[in-house]
């Protein structure tokens, strides 16, 4: 098995590295660059918790092949906000209580944040639609889209 | 996730991806989203020496209209199918068809060659595929070849793909804005699952918009390779739809379509469950009439 030679940027770094072929991308992230924020849960697409932004687009780092990303933007949940200066996307979950045990937070927010991006003006159900496919197993939903709520439609 | 070894080949240009697959097909998986071809490997269930990837030749991913037909990359994402103004506006039934598989994220990875070369009796895109008429074209070293959608499939997860050869282009009808179509599914939730049946419909009227003309009908996830139901679509022809002609043509659908079936593994509410879901179909598209 040869190494392969990848060039990405991550959270708006450039980086090349050598990585092995048969890695996911959620491997990639957590294990060749230290980035736990993003989280394994299923490993087989279904549940959103590893979510990150590949080009603009949602996808599940679980099911992505690493070295597929050559050449690709990636934003993770590191990428988001920081500690002192929260995405205001964050900030709303903490106000209105979407984080509760916290492990679907940053699929949550990667995939509102790709939506987002997308379309500040996004209505009820497109916000629903965008998180489809992320699992709540403490099933708090309602807040979730109660946070979202509050920051899209902002300009109207 | 642990993968077992690979080497992994990727090509920018098509003929050097198949001079590879000529040379190493045998012992070759192509991948383009990998969303099911990783959980595949990870499971044992797929085996390669190499994986060679799609996702980066240029003309992959392109959606073209030409006169009558509308020419699909097979490396485009299911999101760029939901979303393709040209297909919005002359084959829409694929739209929706590509709109509900999985979730967003596997929309965005996951691609109509890949839904297609996997071979699912479950595929979404499929029945879509099935009444507009579509060609595959099939392409190795060796040249190419056009495949009715229909006779791509030799049974559940099997193509007649050979090993060198690659899906090069989907090619499907283009039809006249405002044709009626529709197409409907039943599974246990609306994100991350899996058709437990489906139907594609098109209705062409007559010029006085009275009579249905041409019908077009394709079930999914219920026979073992895709199927259009004729003696249905004979029965709407030349009709009006009326609630009684609309209830035959769908009776039919589910007898056929269940008769390509084997019946000792089928579950008992199928039956009335697929007619039931031929007459929503039926009125779904005739509601377009009306707009």
């Amino acid at each position: 098995m040869k190494d392969i030679k990848v060039s990405f940027v991550i959270n708006g770094q450039e980086r090349r590295m050598k990585i092995p072929p048969n890695i996911s991308l959620l491997d990639l992230l957590r294990d060749h660059l230290g980035l736990m924020g993003t989280k394994k849960g299923c490993e087989i697409g279904e549940c959103g918790a590893c979510t990150v932004i590949v080009n603009g687009k949602a996808v599940n780092s679980c099911i992505v092949l690493a070295p597929q990303v050559n050449g690709k933007s990636i934003y993770t949940i590191e990428g988001l906000g920081t500690e002192t200066s929260l995405h205001p996307l964050q900030r709303a979950f903490v106000e209105k209580g979407a984080v509760q045990c916290g492990f679907c937070t940053p699929g949550m927010l990667m995939s509102l944040k790709a939506l987002y991006d997308d379309n500040p003006n996004a209505t009820h159900e497109e916000m629903k639609n965008a998180i489809s496919g992320n699992l709540c197993r403490c099933t708090g939903y309602q807040q979730i889209i109660e946070a979202a709520e509050s920051v899209f439609n902002k300009e109207k | 996730m642990i993968l077992p070894d690979f080497d992994y080949v990727s090509f920018t240009d098509l003929g050097e991806t198949l001079n590879f697959l000529a040379l190493y097909g045998d012992e070759s998986r192509v991948i383009a989203g990998g969303t099911d071809l990783l959980i595949k490997l990870s499971a044992g269930e797929a085996k390669a020496k190499y994986l060679v990837n799609l996702l980066d030749i240029t003309e992959f991913g392109q959606i073209e209209a030409h006169d009558d037909r509308i020419s699909i990359g097979p490396a485009a994402t299911h999101t760029e199918l939901e979303y393709s103004p040209i297909l919005n506006n002359f084959a829409p039934v694929l739209c929706r068809g590509a709109g509900v598989i999985g979730s967003p994220q596997i929309r965005n990875q996951g691609t109509i060659g890949g839904n297609i070369g996997n071979a699912s009796p479950a595929a979404d895109t499929v029945p879509a595929l099935m009444v507009l008429n579509s060609r595959i074209k099939v392409i190795s070293k060796r040249g190419e070849r056009w495949v009715p959608v229909a006779d791509f499939f030799v049974s559940p997860h099997e193509t007649i793909l050979a090993a060198d050869e690659l899906i090069g282009e989907i090619e499907v009808e283009k039809l006249p804005e405002n044709t009626l179509f529709s197409f409907q599914r039943v599974a246990r939730r609306r994100a991350m699952d899996i058709a437990q049946m489906s139907v594609a419909v098109i209705l062409f009227m007559d010029e006085e918009g009275d009579r249905i003309r041409e019908a077009r009908i394709a079930p999914g996830s219920v026979t073992p390779t895709p199927v259009r139901i004729s003696e249905a679509e004979k029965i709407l022809e030349g009709k009006r739809a009326t609630e009684e002609i609309i209830q035959l043509a769908a009776m039919e659908v589910s007898n056929r379509a269940i008769d390509e079936t084997d019946l000792q593994w089928l579950p008992e509410y199928k039956k009335p469950a697929l007619k039931g879901l031929v007459i929503r179909a039926i009125n779904d598209a005739l509601r377009r009439r009306d707009k």
